[in-house]
């Protein structure tokens, strides 16, 4: 049996009995059913992901029962909202033997506001539930799912996602939250502090010290309730591809893009992908190539002939009126038109190409499981995990970081898939590491991969904004300006507002006292 | 083959009642609409599902609906612990209940 460290059995017998009590013996998991929250794409092994339990709530009031329970008995909970946080462990725990927290239960749609333009959702209420109930009450707002958006808008904001229209920064468009604290008292941050507020998911920053993003990649409450603003479905949507020939085209291709950004000729999260990326929706690599090792510049080529691909391939959308649309699209063909050799491509010129027409979903507010395909690129027992190292929106970095990565994943054995998304100051370079799950040389040769990356992009003043629960401390400790001062404030608030350490012990790198032989080096 | 059948006939006996059957098949083709069909339906592009199973098992039986080859305890096992690239599914996302009534949308001709 898994059990927590410093847990005994007869403990968790104890517990597991009262969290019984509260939620029906039917909502208490052990045994063979743990197996479905454990790491579907494991870095290192399934066992390290195991859970000692999971209970699942229905309602706030249940939430409350729970925290007290665990703060009796000391027993570490992690919280989750849908789980599918896929890429960097989906529900399991930093720690082996940490219980789960399942909020999928809690799943209601509790408000929307058409003329305002906001949600107020439940944990449990995933981006394809939000988007059948905006259909079927035929609401004329659109959502901003991830891709693949088979999580929720609360699990996805808290860990701060992103999506691809011009909502894509999805904290940036959170509004209020409702939480409890580990020792189960209930806050309303923003203006939900006043009782009956009317303004709660309008303004989000209240009175006082504004807290919500400390509740983010955190540990130190469940939040319950969220609001999200949701983008009024505009006149006219008008998705588009521009392919550019060249590997080394990436540079001048950041440079243009990022004025168009900064003024918001292009609105939304766009993507710049490589020819591997778009091509790995539709094939897989043994369709492509049969060979070992780095596949020739030969084989580019003719795949990028064949599916009309360079390689790179910037995806990007236009919202507004047509005339608008078609002001905004003159002015960026001449931008792009810089690059010698790019070449522009409409909805109509990539019908039936799914690569383009899942872009298209994700950048309408369309949730899809498309981009899923990528993990069949060698084949059966994909698994993934992303580095999303976070990039200047200029040439030279973006330059600098992908050449890293491509010559790293290479030395590693794998092929670089990757893409840039651009913020509004920022990019977020995704560079997907697909390996095969089933086998544990390729298993190992990732987990160092991700390592190497983190710590080499650190010493050039890089890091990633988000990673696998196993990889908490590697990341944390890429944050060392003054001698980790931000992990000793985060510490600090971690010992007041959970002192029994009984919240998601390890996420960003925050333990609890008990734990702190955790704290340092790989997590087990 | 024989296994399939008794799983088969033990749902059929259990969802027996024609209302009870009713329910039972929109419970089922809903459970698939949510959790399965945006990777198991028709055509390799846009559905992960598909193009991995083609791969695997061969187009013949690369999709799930319809298909003879997979048996109900198969079915049932690979929903709750995964399979490859395709995640677990929790008894908070399909109950046992529902995964019963896939399984006969799955098994059936609609």
């Amino acid at each position: 049996m898994i059990l927590p460290p410093g847990l005994t059995e007869s403990e968790f017998k104890d517990a597991a009995s009262a969290f019984r009590k509260i939620v029906g013996k039917e909502w208490v998991f052990t045994g063979r059913d743990l197996e479905s929250y454990e790491d579907p794409y494991p870095v290192i092994s399934k066992e390290s992901s195991r859970s000692s339990i999971a209970v699942a709530p229905a309602n706030v009031q249940q939430v409350q029962a729970i925290l007290k329970v665990a703060n009796e008995y000391g027993y570490p909970l992690w919280p989750i909202s849908t789980g599918k946080n896929l890429t960097f462990g989906g529900a399991s725990p930093a720690m082996t033997g940490t219980g789960i927290l399942d909020l999928k239960r809690m799943n209601r749609v509790l408000e929307v506001d058409e003329e305002a333009g906001y949600a107020l959702v439940e944990p449990g209420v995933s981006y394809f539930d939000l988007y059948n109930y905006l259909q079927e009450n035929n609401i004329k707002l659109w959502i901003d799912p991830p891709s693949p958006g088979w999580g929720s808008p609360m699990g996805n904001t808290l860990e701060r996602g992103m999506g691809y229209t011009p909502y894509g920064d999805h904290l940036m468009v959170q509004c209020g939250m409702e939480v409890v604290l580990a020792d189960g008292d209930i806050v309303r941050t923003g203006m939900g502090g006043v009782s009956d507020s009317k303004t709660w998911q309008l303004f989000k920053y209240g009175f006082g010290p504004y807290v919500d993003g400390i509740f983010t990649q955190s540990n130190y409450g469940v939040v319950t309730k969220m609001g999200v603003w949701l983008m009024p479905e505009p006149p006219g949507f008008r998705p588009y591809m521009v392919t550019f020939p060249n590997e080394d085209d990436l540079e001048q291709i950041i440079e243009i893009l990022r004025p168009l950004r900064l003024n918001t000729l292009i609105p939304n999260a766009a993507v710049c992908c490589n020819n591997l990326l778009d091509l790995a929706v539709k094939k897989t690599r043994s369709e492509i190539y049969s060979g070992k090792g780095r596949i020739p510049p030969s084989v580019h080529k003719k795949i990028n002939e064949e599916h009309k691909l360079g390689m790179w391939n910037f995806f990007g959308a236009l919202y507004g009126t047509q005339s608008l649309m078609n002001l905004q699209w003159e002015y960026l063909r001449e931008a792009f038109s810089q690059v010698p050799g790019a070449k522009f491509y409409s909805a109509e010129d990539r019908k039936g190409d799914a690569g383009f027409e899942y872009r298209a979903q994700a950048m309408s507010g369309v949730p899809h499981l498309t981009e899923f395909s990528v993990l069949n690129w060698y084949g059966s027992g994909g698994g993934h995990i992303d580095m999303v190292l976070l990039s200047p929106v200029k040439g030279k970095h973006a330059v600098t970081q992908y050449n890293m990565q491509r010559d790293y994943n290479r030395d590693a054995g794998f092929d670089y898939l990757g893409e840039f998304i651009i913020g509004w100051r920022d990019m977020h370079h995704v560079n997907f590491m697909i390996y095969n799950q089933t086998d544990l040389e390729s298993r190992k040769a990732v987990y160092e991969l991700y390592e190497r990356v983190t710590v080499d992009s650190g010493k050039l003043g890089y890091a990633p904004y988000r990673t696998h629960a196993k990889f908490q401390n590697l990341v944390r400790d890429q944050f060392d300006y003054n001698d980790y001062s931000m992990n000793r404030l985060q510490q600090t608030l971690k010992y007041s507002l959970d002192p029994k350490g009984i919240l998601a012990p390890g996420k960003a790198g925050i333990w609890p006292e008990q734990y702190k032989d955790q704290a340092k080096g790989r997590i087990a | 083959m024989i296994r399939h059948m008794v799983a088969l006939l033990f749902m059929v006996s259990v969802y027996g009642n024609t209302s009870l059957a009713d329910s039972n098949d929109h419970a089922g083709k809903q459970t698939y609409d949510m959790w399965c069909g945006h990777c198991h339906e028709p055509s390799t592009g846009p559905h992960p599902g598909t193009q991995m199973l083609t791969l695997s098992r061969g187009s013949e039986f690369a999709l799930i609906k319809g298909n003879d080859n997979l048996q109900a305890e198969y079915i049932r096992t690979v929903v709750r612990r995964g399979l490859g690239m395709m995640p677990a599914l929790r008894k908070t996302e399909i109950s046992d209940e529902h995964l019963n009534a896939l399984i006969l949308y799955l098994k059936s001709e609609e």
